[in-house]
């Protein structure tokens, strides 16, 4: 029973980051434990989640992508450009910022799957390619954007900021959809063997197209999302936010062979990340020790599963 | 250097692969070793090349006892091995890939580039290769004969005393066997003992002393090749022993797989009908095309030209899922890499078939658990339950996984290749009643095997394929492995 807890990493990361959560709570009473702090955390970590949700399903089916800091960066631009220099209506704005993504995923997906390039190579390349495009649309920032942009993000339902429900729907969603569909679920088997999917009738490289322009939506949306909540778009947004993502998804329970991880784990991995750097940030310790203790924490969650795996 | 082995045996699990072998190789001798796929050819020589240890046994070199730990050890001890399959890095030069575990050192520790071409130069001098190819020449230039020139350059490098060459001639044009000929009648004069493993009869005769014939794991016999035929030798290749099962015939006159003129890079001209309640065998060499044929009318490999009928109507199939939409159902080779998703559950593995475009859109997991569980009762899936990883079977119960995940799409067309490949006796047997069963029930069966005994007890009809044509069509109650084998050679 205890073996099974562990092996399965939704629930050993749930009750690690509970645990956790509890001991801060003890030895924080004032700060930690307040609604205040909670959504101040979820907040936090809602653009990164919403990526993670695509980056999950690209490491089920064994490749990642390493442009999706940049296309949050491109997409904030892009949509703020479009409303502040061509006054544009801001719903046909968002439809281009999220458009113009999915585009850049459908490249990305396109030369890998079809054409065969390494997905690291090629999305590496995007990666340089995309920053390169959001500091040309937007030079060094654009500013005073539109009401009706800023409420996107800016206001709240029941107490709570918009993008945290965004991304609860997101996970929410995604998560059933994964688990039910059987669309959705082929990932599965593609990160299993890819080989033998082929050979069961699963159109492998339209699926992966599919997961790449998947990811770079939702990499798109997040852009939107940053740029309505900070009313501005800022060309060098999402920096480092790929290797996070990974971080976070690897933690939540995937693994870069493929074939395993569950959405929920998306959210999970940067719970956790974002509740550790919260309580280091309570507890005053330097910004230079959160990175450090993250890298240790990444490196013993992959031994412990090595480790539970030999048995 | 004289070699002796005796009573040698190897299992892996519970196949046996070697059965208390004896063999002996004199001085400069060419000693030729046949017999079926699977007779355990390569086992053999992975024992004496050190990339296997017997389990009993004794290998006596020189006359001396001697237990090679590896590769290198028996490299060291004078043996080495020319592989079937090239074993060369193509991205590097020649010279690069003769000496790759032993470059030529200058004083500091640095690579010799001066010694190492020129070392090479000289090798190949010796094995009359084409002088305008240099030692620098990378290797992805050559032709595949002249690779199999660098890898018997890279053997020769280690000078050994006895060279083991695994079916040399597999992949190389005519020319080039006449030159790899003549470079082995150049070692034997020279003292090197050669144990020469191949298909092709002829080049037995043409070159070997002896010849040793295994067969199912166990020596028939060594026999001069003066005072023996090509026949009599045929005969003492065939013959395996195999559960017996019982014979009805289920065959109708309803034809329903029907392909014409199907042809591509690796088959040509493929016309031939599949009637209901059949089971037609795909015979001939590792090779021929029989896998070929089968992928191209799945739809995995590109098909250029010709027709493919179901139920005489005309179906296009670009790829598996079309077959699937048409039912027909492909049991890949090699279930490892083609046909498992190792990590995954019995459940997830059978279901796995239920995830082409045209399922609805919820998966219904009840139901395909439902079709899990009875197919694992239906062909005794030897499992604790149903949500067993499938990395845990063993390799019959792995393969009956295989077969129910395929046999749950409901196929009109079954085609079947190497089912029984790596498994024990036992589930062999099964596997032959099960696809007897489906027969009778009307389905259509394409069976690919290498084991000629297997295509004598089960089909009733063979196609011998060669060099990816059909080679000749016969009867199976009418025919007989020495036949089948006449065909394929």
């Amino acid at each position: 029973m205890i073996r099974k807890i562990f092996s399965n990493r939704v629930y050993s990361l749930g009750l690690t980051i509970i645990f956790m959560g509890l001991l801060a709570s003890v030895v924080f009473p004032t700060t930690f434990p307040t609604f205040q702090n909670f959504s101040q955390i979820l907040l936090n970590l809602s653009i990164d989640t919403i990526v993670a949700v695509g980056m999950m399903l690209l490491l089920i089916s064994g490749v990642f992508d390493l442009s999706v800091g940049s296309v949050v960066a491109f997409s904030g631009c892009l949509t703020a450009y479009l409303l502040f220099f061509l006054h544009w209506p801001v719903p046909m704005a968002l439809i281009a910022g999220l458009f113009s993504s999915a585009v850049i995923g459908g490249i990305n997906g396109y030369f890998i799957a079809y054409l065969g390039i390494n997905p690291m190579i090629q999305t590496l390349a995007m990666m340089g390619i995309v920053r390169g495009l959001a500091l040309l649309v937007s030079g060094a920032g654009i500013q005073g954007l539109p009401y009706w942009f800023n409420a996107i993000s800016q206001s709240k339902l029941l107490g709570v900021q918009m993008p945290i429900w965004y991304m609860l729907c997101i996970v929410g969603a995604t998560a059933y959809l994964t688990a039910n569909t059987t669309f959705l679920k082929r990932f599965y088997f593609i990160g299993g063997n890819e080989k033998a999917a082929e050979l069961s009738g699963i159109d492998v490289r339209r699926m992966k197209l599919f997961s790449f322009v998947f990811i770079a939506s939702l990499a798109g949306f997040a852009g939107i999302l940053l740029a309505s909540r900070l009313g501005a778009a800022l060309p060098t947004s999402g920096r480092g936010l790929e290797l996070r993502v990974i971080t976070a998804v690897i933690l939540g329970g995937a693994s870069l062979q493929g074939g395993t991880g569950k959405i929920q784990g998306a959210l999970l991995g940067a719970l956790f990340m974002g509740v550790v750097a919260n309580i280091m940030v309570i507890a005053r310790i330097s910004g230079y020790w959160q990175e450090i203790i993250l890298g240790i924490i990444l490196i013993l969650a992959v031994c412990i599963d090595k480790a539970l795996q030999k048995n | 250097m004289p070699l002796h082995l005796t009573n040698i045996s190897k299992s892996f699990g519970a196949v046996k692969a070697l059965q208390n072998i004896d063999f002996d190789l004199a001085d400069g001798e060419i000693h030729a070793v046949c017999g079926e796929n699977g007779a355990g050819k390569s086992t053999l020589m992975n024992l004496l090349s050190g990339n296997l240890q017997p389990d009993s046994g004794e290998i006596q070199l020189n006359n001396k006892v001697v237990q090679f730990k590896n590769q290198t050890h028996a490299t060291v001890c004078g043996i080495a091995i020319v592989y079937q399959h090239l074993s060369l890095f193509e991205n590097q030069n020649i010279a690069e890939n003769i000496f790759v575990d032993q470059f030529p050192t200058t004083r500091l520790g640095l690579i010799d580039y001066k010694k190492l071409y020129s070392e090479t130069a000289l090798l190949l001098q010796k094995l009359n290769f084409d002088p305008t190819l240099r030692p620098q020449t990378r290797v992805s230039e050559l032709s595949a004969g002249q690779k199999q020139l660098v890898e018997i350059a890279k053997a020769l490098s280690k000078k050994p005393a006895i060279l083991i060459l695994d079916e040399p001639t597999a992949s190389i044009t005519e020319d080039d066997v006449i030159v790899l000929f003549n470079i082995i009648r150049q070692l034997k004069a020279t003292g090197t003992s050669i144990i020469y493993i191949s298909h092709r009869i002829e080049e037995i005769f043409t070159l070997a002393e002896r010849v040793t014939v295994l067969k199912d794991g166990q020596k028939v016999g060594v026999y001069p090749t003066v005072n023996l035929s090509k026949q009599a030798l045929i005969a003492l290749m065939v013959g395996r022993a195999l559960p017996s099962t019982t014979n009805q015939r289920t065959k109708t006159e309803i034809v329903a797989l029907k392909v014409e003129r199907l042809g591509n890079t690796y088959i040509k001209d493929i016309s031939f009908q599949l009637f209901r309640g059949e089971i037609l065998a795909l015979a001939g060499l590792v090779g021929a095309g029989r896998t070929e044929i089968a992928k191209t009318i799945f739809g995995a490999l590109k098909k250029e030209e010709g027709e493919i009928f179901l139920n005489n109507t005309a179906i296009q199939i670009n790829s598996p899922a079309d077959a699937i939409r048409n039912q027909i159902a492909y049991v890949p080779e090699e279930r490892k890499t083609l046909g498992l998703f190792q990590e995954m559950s019995i459940a997830e593995n059978i279901s796995s078939i239920f995830f082409t475009s045209n399922q609805p859109f919820f998966h219904d997991a009840a139901k395909t658990s439902r079709i899990a569980s009875d197919y694992r009762k239906k062909l005794n899936i030897n499992s604790a339950s149903i949500s067993q990883k499938v990395a845990q079977l063993s390799g019959g119960n792995q393969q009956k996984v295989v077969l129910a995940k395929w046999l749950s799409s409901n196929p009109e067309v079954l085609i079947v290749d190497e089912p029984t490949h790596g498994i024990d006796v036992g589930a062999k047997f099964e596997i032959y009643q099960l696809l007897k069963k489906l027969a009778a029930e009307g389905k259509a069966i394409l069976l690919i095997s290498s084991e000629l005994p297997e295509i004598l007890a089960i089909s009733d009809r063979v196609l011998v394929i060669k060099n990816g044509r059909i080679a000749k069509e016969l009867t199976t109650a009418q025919t007989s492995e020495e036949e089948i084998l006449k065909w394929a050679m």
